[in-house]
């Protein structure tokens, strides 16, 4: 024992405050509480000199973003000007700024090059200037849909025998004969070279889609071997979208699934297709603005829209389209069926009234739950 | 020290810049310990002051507080010291009073045989600690009583950890002359 241990307990080592006197000693101490100046902390100053710089960043980030998006704005503006026009005669078409109020757009897809230009052989066989593929797009508030049109639909007051055969006189043709066939007024119309969509298939990597098992067209000169969900390439995307007489392969046996309705399945074929791509759209351009900047470079050369569109009319409707989630866009066909010639199809009654009155501006019947092709369907995107 | 509660003694300082009552944490952490190195050296009555004192000096004198500083036990202590030196007439009376009489009786002894000697022994310690100088009580107190290291005095006291190992080498050498204790390196062997 060392005179630390003697001093460490003496005199007294177990010496507590009473609970008045600590409480007397905290009342004390919390009464200097309230006018205390309240002075800036090492942190809060920190935050201070944080926030400082971050006013410099968000300022430095508001001019960097002012800057592209006035170089953005060019972008958009240069390429909405390569956009090429067609002319459509005056009063065929009900015009109007689509989006900023509800209306249809006409939309033209050939498989086999550009519409308007001359044959390459020059010919003026019948079906030169024939629409492969007729789709009326439908833009209001709740979003847009898509309505396939049989080309094969006939057309009894017109001088052609069906719809495709209206387009040998036009745009205008074909836009008066959905008027007075359907009753339904197109305010604007756009031509798609769907042949180019090979390279955009490629250039978002492929579409995604699901089969029942291996697939095969030998015109079109579709092959696919395995089933279940298929990343096809642009040709292979293509090969499908065109097939009207496609085989599946069950238990050993091509069996032509189409059984005499070639050219509906052709339209359901793209249907599928167009979901598949625009989910794969949506996954490729996400949050990189050059890829979708290079997509709509793509896209610009297979396009015709009419010389009415505005600017900020087609922004809308890129917009509207960009915002549709693909598993609720609604695509469907003209309900049809063959008519007594064989030759022709003709609507169903009522199930065709009732797509086409959402066409007119009825409030469109309750969404169906769940994506419009059913899961069920033997060939979907996925 | 300072850990519980999650926040070490600086964190809740800085903290208690912009956000007063905070600082009860501090108090609540401390305020015994600062409580009983006080009325050692003053007595309760004294203590019982002193004690609050110190913390509401601390509190108006927080933001010179290094709050990087995990434990503000150096820091109080430091002001609890300078407050004792207010006192030191009191301190030195007790001492005084220490050294002439019969020592006092334990509260809650420990070691029985431990407290017989420090309780023989209280008169002369009285008498070592009443003839240190005030600096060398102080740096041996602090560290006997409230436990502090020669680093935390050198903060508590403001001076270089040197100038405390010397003031306590000094505290220690009185100590035992006045108690008669063997030289501590014979001691140790």
């Amino acid at each position: 024992m060392n005179e630390l241990d003697l001093l460490r307990e003496w005199p007294e080592t177990n010496i507590q405050p009473s609970t008045e006197v600590r409480a007397d000693a905290q009342a004390q101490l919390e009464r200097a509480y309230p006018g205390a100046p309240v002075i800036p902390t090492k942190a809060t100053r920190a935050v201070r000199r944080f926030g400082t710089r971050l006013a410099i960043a968000a300022l430095a980030a508001a001019v960097l973003i002012a800057g592209a998006i006035v170089w953005a704005q060019r972008q958009v503006d240069e390429r909405i000007d390569r956009v090429k026009t067609v002319t459509v005669p005056n009063g065929v078409l009900g015009g109007g700024e689509v989006g900023a109020r509800a209306g249809n757009i006409l939309v033209v897809g050939t498989d086999s090059g550009d519409l308007l230009a001359s044959q390459p052989d020059g010919s003026t066989r019948n079906g030169s200037r024939r629409s492969d593929t007729i789709i009326l797009l439908r833009f209001d508030g709740d979003g847009v849909r898509a309505l396939w049109i049989p080309r094969d639909l006939a057309v009894a007051a017109s001088t052609g025998d069906r719809m495709s055969q209206t387009f040998t006189r036009g745009p205008a043709g074909l836009i008066d004969a959905i008027k007075t066939e359907l009753d339904i007024e197109v305010n604007h119309y756009v031509e798609v070279n769907f042949s180019g969509f090979e390279r955009i298939v490629n250039e978002v990597g492929g579409v995604k889609m699901s089969f029942p098992g291996p697939v095969r067209d030998v015109y079109s000169g579709l092959d696919i071997a395995g089933a279940g969900c298929q990343s096809l390439d642009g040709r292979t995307a293509l090969a499908w979208v065109r097939s009207r007489h496609t085989e599946l392969l069950e238990n050993g046996i091509w069996n032509d699934v189409l059984s005499g309705r070639a050219d509906l399945d052709r339209l359901s074929h793209q249907q599928e297709f167009i979901r598949a791509l625009a989910r794969r759209f949506r996954t490729h351009v996400d949050g990189d603005p050059a890829a979708a900047l290079r997509l709509v470079d793509t896209l610009i050369p297979l396009l015709k829209i009419d010389s009415g569109f505005s600017r900020t009319e087609i922004l809308g409707l890129v917009r509207a389209l960009i915002s549709v989630d693909p598993a609720s866009l609604q695509l469907a066909t003209l309900p049809v069926e063959a008519a007594p010639d064989g030759a022709h199809v003709v609507p169903v009654q009522p199930a065709a009234e009732q797509v086409l009155a959402v066409f007119r501006g009825a409030p469109a019947p309750a969404a169906p739950s769940g994506p419009s092709v059913p899961a069920t369907a033997p060939v979907h995107d996925c | 020290m300072g850990i519980a509660g999650g926040s070490h003694d600086g964190e809740v300082i800085a903290a208690s810049l912009d956000d007063p009552d905070r600082f009860t944490e501090i108090f609540e952490r401390h305020f015994d310990a600062l409580y009983a190195f006080t009325a050692r050296r003053l007595g309760r009555e004294v203590a019982d002051d002193v004690g609050a004192t110190v913390f509401v000096e601390a509190f108006s004198a927080r933001s010179r507080f290094e709050v990087d500083r995990a434990d503000a036990r150096p820091w109080l202590y430091g002001i609890a010291t300078n407050l004792i030196h207010r006192h030191r007439r009191t301190e030195t009376r007790r001492l005084r009073a220490y050294a002439r009489s019969e020592p006092v009786g334990p509260d809650q002894p420990t070691d029985i045989e431990q407290r017989l000697d420090a309780e023989a022994f209280g008169p002369q310690l009285a008498s070592a600690l009443r003839d240190l100088t005030a600096s060398d009580r102080d740096a041996i107190l602090l560290f006997a009583w409230a436990g502090l290291s020669y680093d935390d005095i050198a903060i508590a006291t403001d001076v270089p950890v040197g100038t405390v190992r010397s003031r306590i080498h000094r505290a220690r050498h009185r100590l035992r002359a006045v108690l008669g204790v063997p030289d501590p390196v014979r001691s140790m062997e």
